[in-house]
């Protein structure tokens, strides 16, 4: 009776969370694809009419466009600039490492509002493009995540060993790093990656204050016609969020292809039990091994 | 001129002097251990003969050319490390490829010369696995055919078998002696297992405080420790001062200047053999341990402690506890420094 009791309640704390988070969604889904919801429990009509505005609308498609191409420069720079150097940090400036650790949590001390203000009365004269100056308030704004992810990617492959064996086996330095390091973080990167994404995607304070009406991207746009019509938001809302999901499936079936470190962290706890074999003969390492060998070995693989 | 040439090697982290003035010669083909406890400088002394330690003085030579200088992939220096240090993300077949692809040889040859020694380490089986599929002796067979495939000058194994469990230790210890003696590779392997030293090299470098202490083979390291850091690093030695001998024979005296003294406790015998000199003398047992196919037995001899080890004849055993004379040969009592 006890073993029942607390599944229900484990259930019904599930249920609660699932239909709380879930609520929102619902009903911003709902009141997009309706045109009348005022003083009933539930919308009294359903409509895709605001969905085929959207798609329709030439300036959303620009937006999400825009959205997308400012997230991808930004991610780039990003993952150029910054995986190389969290690698040569953590590997050979220990202290270093130390020291960032603790400065690259100071993007969440300073609002978004207060560096977009630092940033325009730096740049506002200058030649430097504003586009320029939003991809390097992002890339700030990005630290934290990009370089914890890689540097916990780094300690958990064991990349002091890794890079030395391949040292050792007379790769050098880049060689290593190309060839065993990266592939082998390649999952580390691709959910900081995706969680950086989502935040770039997203990104109102900083694009809107510092080149908001010049360039529109998605949150601005959906900003704008918020003020238009609640139904039309709603359906940017729900195309944003079905956008975002998209887009991480993607990432996620990249990731979870069967080659490589993304399954060998997960199996690595399901290791094989040690096979006893027995000890090598003497006559497996003549370069003709006999017949009587052979057989030897057909025996010890059965076993 | 030896194989390999180690002059007054040092090398410090910060005020730290992790390793002083060392120098030693290796002939080819020998297999060395750097025998010692944790934080001696052992796996340090390796890494700097695998070119990744930066020393600070002294001078180290393979096969006549001086490697002081010479970045790791261009010592032609194989390495094994304590945790195996597969690349996850490549097959066996792939890791022990890595360093014949880096070479860019022909595929045919690659795919030859990762067969002889997948082969020499009975994995043909696996060779499509990724190393976590795989066991731990394995993933260290794997290891070790990676680093053999490149025909190294020198094979470095720093601590390979300590995260196995004793039945797989045992028998890589085996195969790793085997292989060694086949291929005439010279090898130098780090352990803080004395058995396991014994039983792999043909000459044990025991290691304190970033010094070699002793360098003998097995056999003559366990009969003729140097000081009382070795006794009590090999084997099971009684360190016995001046005093305490005299406690245990009155007529004792030594002309040397050493003042102590170490006895094996297996050279210690219970019944007095017949018609042998040596120092007869009484004890009461304190307490004993079964260790399998011997006996270990603390007596008391005039307040002075002797661990003494017996052949475990279980039919002997209540004559054991209740025999109180004892005996040593004069020549298992070893002069030793401090």
């Amino acid at each position: 009776m006890k073993i029942k009791k607390r599944n229900i309640s484990t259930y019904l704390i599930l249920v609660i969370f699932g239909l709380y988070m879930i609520f929102p969604f619902i009903s911003t889904g709902l009141y997009a694809t309706s045109t009348n919801w005022s003083n009933t429990l539930l919308p009294n009509d359903f409509t895709f009419q605001w969905f085929i505005e959207l798609f329709q609308d030439s300036n959303f498609i620009s937006a999400v466009t825009r959205s997308i191409t400012l997230t991808l420069i930004t991610l780039a720079v990003v993952l150029v600039v910054m995986v190389p150097t969290v690698f040569i940090v953590y590997m050979y400036f220990p202290k270093v490492d130390n020291f960032m650790k603790g400065l690259v949590l100071m993007p969440y001390a300073i609002p978004a509002v207060i560096l977009a203000t630092g940033l325009l009365r730096m740049y506002s004269g200058s030649a430097i493009p504003k586009y320029a100056v939003l991809v390097g308030g992002l890339f700030v704004g990005s630290l934290p995540f990009m370089y914890q992810g890689v540097r916990n990617s780094l300690e958990g492959i064991h990349s002091r060993n890794l890079m030395q064996a391949a040292e050792m086996l007379g790769a050098s330095k880049l060689q290593a790093f190309l060839k065993v390091i990266v592939p082998n973080i390649k999952l580390g990167l691709l959910i900081t990656t995706l969680l950086i994404f989502s935040g770039f995607f997203g990104e109102f304070v900083l694009t809107n204050l510092l080149i908001g009406g010049r360039y529109e991207t998605i949150r601005i746009y959906m900003m704008r016609r918020m003020n238009e019509n609640g139904h039309l938001a709603s359906a940017v809302m729900v195309a944003y969020f079905l956008l975002l999901i998209v887009i991480s499936l993607v990432i996620t079936r990249i990731t979870s292809s069967k080659k490589g470190v993304s399954n060998s962290l997960f199996k690595r706890k399901k290791r094989k039990q040690e096979q006893v074999i027995p000890p090598l003969s003497l006559k497996q390492l003549e370069p003709a091994a006999t017949s009587e060998v052979k057989s030897n070995n057909e025996k010890r693989r059965k076993l | 001129m030896s194989f390999i040439s180690v002059e007054n090697l040092s090398l410090s982290f910060g005020n730290h002097e992790v390793l002083k003035d060392i120098s030693f010669q290796i002939e080819e083909g020998e297999l060395i251990t750097l025998l010692g406890p944790s934080g001696c400088g052992k796996s340090t002394l390796l890494r700097v003969i695998a070119g990744l330690e930066v020393f600070q003085e002294g001078n180290l030579f393979l096969e006549e050319d001086d490697i002081s200088n010479t970045l790791p992939r261009d010592r032609n220096v194989g390495m094994v490390f304590q945790n195996y240090a597969l690349f996850p993300n490549m097959t066996i077949f792939e890791n022990i490829a890595f360093g014949l692809t880096l070479k860019k040889l022909p595929k045919d040859e690659i795919h030859r010369e990762v067969m002889r020694v997948v082969r020499l380490v009975n994995l043909e089986d696996k060779i499509d696995h990724y190393p976590h599929q795989l066991s731990g002796g394995q993933q260290q067979r794997t290891s070790l055919a990676r680093s053999l495939v490149t025909k190294p000058k020198v094979l470095l194994l720093d601590e390979p078998l300590s995260a196995l469990d004793a039945k797989i230790r045992k028998q890589l210890q085996v195969d790793i002696r085997e292989l060694q003696k086949t291929l005439g590779i010279t090898m130098i392997f780090v352990t803080h297992d004395q058995e396991e030293a014994m039983i792999l090299s043909d000459r044990v470098f025991v290691m304190s405080e970033g010094k070699i202490v002793q360098s003998a083979t097995p056999a003559d390291l366990y009969a003729q420790p140097k000081n009382q850091f070795v006794a009590s690093f090999i084997g099971n030695y009684n360190i016995l001062s001046t005093d305490d001998l005299n406690k245990i024979d009155p007529a004792f005296s030594d002309q040397s200047l050493v003042s102590k003294y170490a006895i094996r406790s297996e050279s210690i015998q219970l019944a007095a053999p017949s018609g042998e000199t040596g120092i007869y003398f009484n004890g009461k047992i304190e307490n004993y341990t079964v260790l399998g196919s011997t006996i270990r037995c603390l007596y008391d001899v005039n307040d002075v402690k002797l661990s003494v080890d017996l052949i475990n004849n279980v039919q002997n055993l209540e004559s054991i506890k209740s025999q109180t004379q004892l005996f040593i040969d004069r020549n298992d009592i070893i002069a030793i420094d401090q």
